[in-house]
């Protein structure tokens, strides 16, 4: 279990919403953490350039098996989260 | 509906119609069905509580394209069987959809569906294959060489456009119910001139898969793959085999 601390969930939330507003051209205040990747997403092009985007932004790379678990933005928060605390220890 | 021509390697064509040739079940029609729709269409149709319920979910700016997506399927699908009364289309996260016609689900058939920008592109065919479509809209396409494509495919001098490449690559991921778990460098496809699909590989293993390119659309690409395999059944269910994952 990783213990996430309250800001940094928060920044990294934030962080995640702008890389989601940019890539998908959807305004920041629409975006919640329930909502689908799936639904926000014009097509595969816009979904998969995310995934990039993510990798760039936190430098990691997503292992593409754990997609089938991330559907929405919440989910992406914790893979990142969790990613990012693993490659720390 | 235009469709580019191409010379068929004889375990596909079997499976294509020469004829309105009927199978036991005299509602049946024996082929490969594909049909478009557009967002625009959403408001003239009807749709059943079933279906309008199934899109609770989906954000109000995506609706009118997830209705699209029925609609598509409902003109593939009535061509396979066109005495239907009632065609109902049961969509899924993940997973084909599920189509009861006149009440009854039907077992067996693959089927795919696509969007892109207000589009459906929808296909249905025996399910001996498994078959996977995709629509993608041209303009704006940002993905490139190195991001999609394997080295072997970066190796090759370009013939085709990326976009072209990448909905290739997005309908075979479909077709073998896996999505983005293959990342698309893993995948090296083959095309002739004309920009067809007539082979295709995953980590060096060979595919035995058709594909074809539609030009309904201006300014989108469609394509529909075929995965003949006979390996079929054990690729798609077999876990142990990481590229494949699980049936949808």
């Amino acid at each position: 279990m990783v213990n996430m601390d309250k800001g940094d969930i928060e920044l990294r939330t934030r962080e995640i919403f702008e890389i989601i507003s940019r890539i998908l051209d959807i305004p920041m205040q629409s975006i919640t953490l329930d909502m689908r990747l799936e639904d926000m997403a014009q097509d595969s092009m816009q979904l998969f350039s995310l995934i990039l985007a993510f990798e760039e932004h936190y430098d990691t790379e997503v292992d593409y098996d754990d997609l089938v678990e991330i559907e929405k933005v919440s989910e992406v928060v914790s893979y990142i989260e969790k990613k990012l605390t693993t490659s720390i220890l | 509906m235009k469709v580019k021509k191409f010379s068929l390697k004889s375990s596909v064509m079997c499976l294509l119609p020469m004829s309105d040739s009927m199978n036991f079940d005299e509602q049946k029609k024996n082929g490969l069905f594909v049909a478009f729709s557009s967002s625009d269409e959403v408001k003239q149709n009807v749709f059943s509580k079933d279906e309008i319920a199934g899109a609770n979910m989906i954000p109000e700016k995506k609706r009118s394209e997830h209705f699209a997506g029925i609609l598509a399927l409902r003109r593939a699908v009535v061509q396979c069987y066109p005495n239907a009364e009632t065609i109902d289309v049961e969509r899924r996260r993940n997973a084909p959809p599920i189509v009861r016609v006149d009440g009854m689900v039907l077992t067996s058939i693959s089927l795919s569906v696509s969007h892109s920008h207000g589009y459906a592109f929808a296909a249905i065919m025996n399910a001996v294959t498994s078959i996977g479509v995709d629509i993608q809209k041209i303009e704006g396409f940002v993905l490139t060489s190195t991001q999609i494509l394997s080295q072997e495919e970066q190796g090759r001098s370009p013939r085709h456009s990326m976009v072209l490449l990448w909905a290739y690559k997005e309908a075979l991921s479909k077709a073998l119910r896996v999505g983005l778990r293959v990342h698309p460098k893993r995948m090296d496809i083959q095309l002739n001139e004309a920009g067809n699909l007539i082979g295709a590989r995953i980590d060096n293993i060979s595919l035995s898969v058709v594909g074809v390119q539609y030009e309904q659309i201006p300014g989108l690409v469609s394509v529909l793959v075929v995965l003949t395999d006979n390996r079929i059944e054990s690729l798609l269910r077999n876990r142990e085999t990481s590229y494949y994952g699980e049936h949808g």
